[in-house]
């Protein structure tokens, strides 16, 4: 039976956050050449109402964890470990329960609103066609609530009747934006929301984010390779490299006293505007590249480029507890991070490694 | 010329406009009344100096490429004047247009589609010798393996390796190695590391700045990341809707951005210390198109300190600061 407006507004006011857990969770693809370890045995964990960044370099699998979350990844790839939504695994759900779940309990924002938006269909009826999927209502209410997501995002009602086509980027992006929360769900999947975007309108779209967050209580994933945006969005932050978490904690203390060579690299650097004098730590790139992870190196996977690295960090793999202390990290020497720190700030110990960025 | 010397000017554009026509069919052609141009580029004056390197920031659309393009003269100026070395190369043809897009390299910003993938880097490399007929095969050797060296690609290394054995830093120094080949004195480098990774951005920045000093090389660096800018930059202009609105020392323009538009520009940029608190400033409405382009000043649709004088009178360019000028009734 279909519903009213209110009836939906009600239903939709009345869901509960999510709490995410997700425990050694692993992606592998099959491939001719062997097994690809896209994401290998990662941890980490969202309480209700908090934003986690996901940062990482193109190619370390942030984007396969959040496709793996909505059990998006092709069918060749095999899943394994626990992805526990409110508890209940979404890893061992059949295709009927995940229906219930994606969308209604997990959106996704994707990168390219371009791509995600069919070019013949009128922006109103796509999101219409977003909840009627998951809801039972009728047309005219689904329209309704289309009206107070595009209020919501900062858009005219009167543009739902029109085409993606006709709309800007970023109002693009703000339309999969509405799309996403058409259904409030309690855990949103932001896959670098804001990448194909200018300055001004990141800025907007990221508030708006945040703001529609903080009053609904929501969740968030924040999939970005830009620091400085998860520094201003995100309470907690997962640093991945080569399908691995290396780093995990608040994003403060990740951010100002690094413990992984990775994280102190990435830093490094990242472009920061000058300062008033004009004095800026030195722009300092990390040497060499990915390890191909279809025969990952022994020990450390970042051990090649790390200007630290010792004979124990190339036979021996580092283990990441995210249970063992709020913020924690995949490296051998832990304690010496404040020296690791101070070396790292300058060029010359980066420059000694090998290899051409 | 020698260090300390004044360095001159390499490429100047006076009052340079790039209009494309709008009316898309022939009958449109035909019958429309009133011809529509899309004002990309709107009347743009800078001047590049060698050895120094200029930025262009702006928003996508607001006719940053286009102005590079224009310069190197891959789109056809609509008015307005380019000089390059004091001579004007704006309607120039044949050998000598040739000549010019020798001197005149661009870079563009993803270097997973600018190489030929069934080349080797040592064939990408030689290609623009071999368009401009330069040199036997011992001369295009030495100049290969120069190029190579000025990007530090080892050639004995790269040589005859694949752009898909390449990571994006590496094909973008192919990139470069390609316009250095040339010997040109001026580079436009279009958005060169935005399809890079975080942590090799630094090295081919830190490229492109070193060679312009080294071999006095007149780069205009176009960007929307302003945070890059101020590493490589000594000068930046800021443009909207076709037009600089605002242009002076890099620090200068970052530190104290005199137009409103720079200043919500800047104000956008997220920052990385986690203590430092941002006022963020909405800014209504989107970038006109620049098929309309607003009467009297172009940003007066979205500035919160508009009067009637800027919807009705464009605004000049002044100098308000020692070298640093802004096109804005405020001052």
């Amino acid at each position: 039976m279909a519903i009213t407006f209110e009836q939906l507004q009600a239903q939709l006011d009345e869901k509960p956050s999510v709490h995410l857990e997700v425990l050694d969770l692993a992606v592998t693809y099959k491939t001719v050449k062997g097994s690809f370890h896209a994401v290998d045995n990662i941890s980490f964990e969202v309480a209700p109402g908090s934003n986690l960044g996901l940062v990482g370099e193109s190619g370390c699998g942030k984007s396969t964890v959040v496709k793996a979350l909505m059990r998006l990844t092709p069918e060749d790839a095999a899943l394994s470990g626990r992805v526990l939504v409110n508890g209940a695994d979404l890893i061992a759900m059949n295709a009927e329960q995940l229906q219930k779940v994606r969308w209604t309990q997990i959106a996704l924002v994707t990168q390219s609103a371009m791509n995600s938006l069919d070019p013949v269909v009128r922006v109103g009826d796509q999101i219409v066609e977003s909840i009627r999927a998951h809801v039972g209502t009728s047309y005219a209410t689904a329209w309704k609530r289309a009206e107070a997501l595009f209020a919501m995002v900062g858009l005219p009602a009167a543009r739902l009747r029109e085409y993606p086509h006709q709309f800007s980027g970023g109002m693009r992006q703000r339309t999969v934006i509405a799309m996403a929360l058409s259904l409030n769900a309690g855990l949103l999947l932001a896959d670098e929301p804001t990448t194909a975007l200018d300055p001004i309108m990141q800025d907007q779209v990221l508030a708006r984010i945040q703001a529609l967050q903080k009053s609904l209580h929501r969740s968030m994933i924040l999939v970005t390779h830009d620091i400085a945006v998860v520094a201003e969005t995100c309470e907690m932050v997962a640093v991945m490299y080569a399908g691995r978490i290396v780093e995990y904690g608040p994003t403060a203390t990740v951010l100002t006293k690094p413990l992984h060579p990775y994280t102190m690299g990435l830093e490094n650097a990242f472009p920061r505007m000058p300062s008033g004098d004009g004095v800026r730590p030195p722009l300092i790139s990390i040497r060499g590249g990915l390890p191909n992870l279809l025969s990952p190196p022994k020990g450390c996977r970042f051990a090649q480029r790390c200007p630290f690295a010792t004979e124990r960090c190339t036979t021996e793999d580092p283990i990441i507890d995210i249970k063992a202390s709020s913020h924690v990290a995949a490296c051998h020497y832990p304690s010496r991070a404040e020296e690791f720190r101070r070396k790292a700030a300058e060029a010359e110990t980066w420059n000694a490694m090998e290899g051409i960025t | 010329m020698k260090e300390g010397d004044a360095d001159e000017i390499i490429v100047e554009a006076l009052d340079l406009k790039t209009h494309f026509s709008a009316n898309s069919g022939l009958l449109q052609a035909i019958f429309s009344a009133n011809k529509q141009a899309v004002r990309a580029l709107d009347g743009v004056n800078i001047s590049i100096r060698e050895r120094s390197v200029t930025g262009l920031v702006g928003e996508s659309g607001c006719g940053k490429s286009t102005f590079g393009m224009t310069l190197v003269r891959m789109h056809e100026p609509t008015s307005g004047e380019i000089k390059f070395a004091g001579k004007p190369v704006t309607h120039i043809t044949g050998a000598e247009l040739k000549n010019y897009r020798g001197r005149a390299q661009i870079i563009f910003q993803d270097p997973y589609s600018s190489l030929n993938p069934r080349l080797t880097v040592g064939q990408l490399v030689e290609e623009p010798l071999l368009i401009h007929k330069i040199g036997d095969d011992a001369e295009r050797a030495e100049k290969i393996a120069r190029a190579l060296g000025h990007v530090r690609l080892p050639a004995q290394e790269y040589l005859h390796r694949y752009p898909s054995d390449l990571s994006g830093g590496q094909r973008q120094r192919v990139a470069i190695a390609r316009a250095l080949v040339m010997e040109p004195s001026f580079i436009v480098a279009d958005e060169p590391v935005s399809m890079l990774d975080v942590s090799v951005q630094a090295g081919v920045l830190e490229l492109l700045e070193t060679l312009s000093r080294q071999l006095g090389l007149a780069v205009l660096y176009i960007s929307h990341d302003i945070a890059t800018v101020g590493y490589i930059c000594d000068r930046v202009g800021v443009m909207y809707l076709g037009k600089v609105v605002e242009e002076g020392p890099t620090l200068s323009v970052l530190n104290e951005p005199l137009h409103p538009y720079s200043e919500r520009l800047l104000a956008a940029i997220p920052k990385v210390d986690t203590n430092a608190t941002r006022n963020r400033v909405e800014m209504s409405g989107e970038v006109p198109s620049p098929l309309n382009v607003p009467p009297g000043c172009r940003f007066s649709t979205r500035c919160p300190h508009a009067t009637d004088l800027c919807r009705t009178k464009e605004p000049e360019l002044v100098e308000v600061k020692p070298d640093h000028s802004v096109r804005c009734h405020l001052y």
